[in-house]
């Protein structure tokens, strides 16, 4: 009897040691991530947002809480200076050109930087024959035409003859 | 993932795949701070001189001009067109864009060459202007001109 139970125990030793092993061996196996399926979702993820992203697109910078008007027939942006008419003034890049009240006034000295600026650009745009006299021109809805009006009019005395209006696309 | 060689020794052959998720992961957050929401496109448009329809015979000949006022859309057609209805009034307060949609529709049937100009009183919003500009085009009119002053 004490024999039988001495091979009991070697058989039950050489049984318990395989089953722990694989039982070690079961841990780590839970523990590593599977990374190949996260590398996956960035790839595909990158692959979106390159695509997305249409380099041959001038983009136009734009801010101050400005509301695009909606308008179906619109295209893509041509290359050229932005103007930004926004309700608190009118702005290039993130210099203030002449407040809004300003531009309301007939008073030539309060419109002096945006004559000064316009005409600036359109000497720089005369030296470089790919942006024409164009100039696109970022205004909010909301504003009164007449706002919108004297922009354009110093555009047009400055020399600029053609413009593109800023527009969401409706679908 | 494991490999028996010759030898019967275990190979490893997994590829360290945490430096290519750290570069994937900074490209994914550089490509989505870079990424343009808002989707802008543009009108194109000519600046017309106001009044310019009346110093070139020509422009005289193939321009109508749509003004924009309080009460509704205004049009004063090309001597060609001369008979045809001048005043669209407003519906429910609204600027009435399908009537303005069919009478250019229309005048554009019968006079193929005509273009158009925008103008429009003080204080009637930027956005109602654009829409107008968008009618005429949809319209099928080749130049839609916004004049200043």
């Amino acid at each position: 009897m004490p024999l039988k139970k001495a091979r009991l125990k070697i058989s039950d030793y050489s049984a318990s040691r395989k089953a722990s092993v694989s039982k070690t061996e079961r841990k780590i196996r839970m523990v590593s991530l599977s990374l190949t399926s996260m590398v996956d979702m960035f790839a595909i993820l990158v692959i979106f947002l390159l695509s997305s992203q249409d380099s041959a697109t001038p983009m136009l910078d734009f801010g101050h809480g400005v509301q695009l008007p909606k308008a179906k027939t619109a295209g893509p942006p041509p290359k050229g200076i932005t103007l930004e008419v926004a309700t608190t003034g009118v702005y290039f890049e993130q210099n203030k050109l002449v407040d809004l009240a300003g531009l309301k006034s007939s008073d030539a000295k309060t419109l002096a930087p945006l004559r000064t600026w316009l005409e600036a650009q359109i000497k720089k745009d005369q030296a470089d024959p790919a942006f024409g006299r164009r100039l696109n021109l970022v205004a909010d809805q909301r504003l009164p035409y007449g706002t919108v009006k004297r922009v354009v009019a110093m555009a047009k005395r400055s020399g600029y003859a053609e413009l593109s209006l800023a527009v969401e696309p409706k679908k | 993932m494991g490999m028996s060689g010759d030898s019967g020794e275990k190979l490893n052959i997994e590829l360290n795949l945490v430096p290519f998720i750290d570069l994937l992961s900074s490209l994914v957050l550089f490509l989505l701070l870079t990424a343009v929401w808002v989707q802008v496109s543009t009108i194109n448009s000519t600046i017309e001189k106001k009044g310019a329809a009346a110093t070139s015979a020509k422009k005289e000949d193939s321009q109508l001009s749509i003004r924009l006022t309080p009460a509704g859309f205004s049009l004063t057609w090309p001597a060609k067109l001369g008979g045809f209805p001048a005043e669209i009034a407003k519906s429910k307060g609204q600027f009435d864009y399908p009537a303005l949609e069919a009478r250019l529709k229309e005048g554009r049937q019968k006079y193929p060459e005509v273009t158009a100009s925008v103008n429009a009183d003080d204080e009637v919003d930027y956005g109602e202007v654009i829409r107008t500009i968008d009618t005429g085009k949809q319209s099928g009119l080749n130049t839609v001109g916004i004049e200043a002053g």
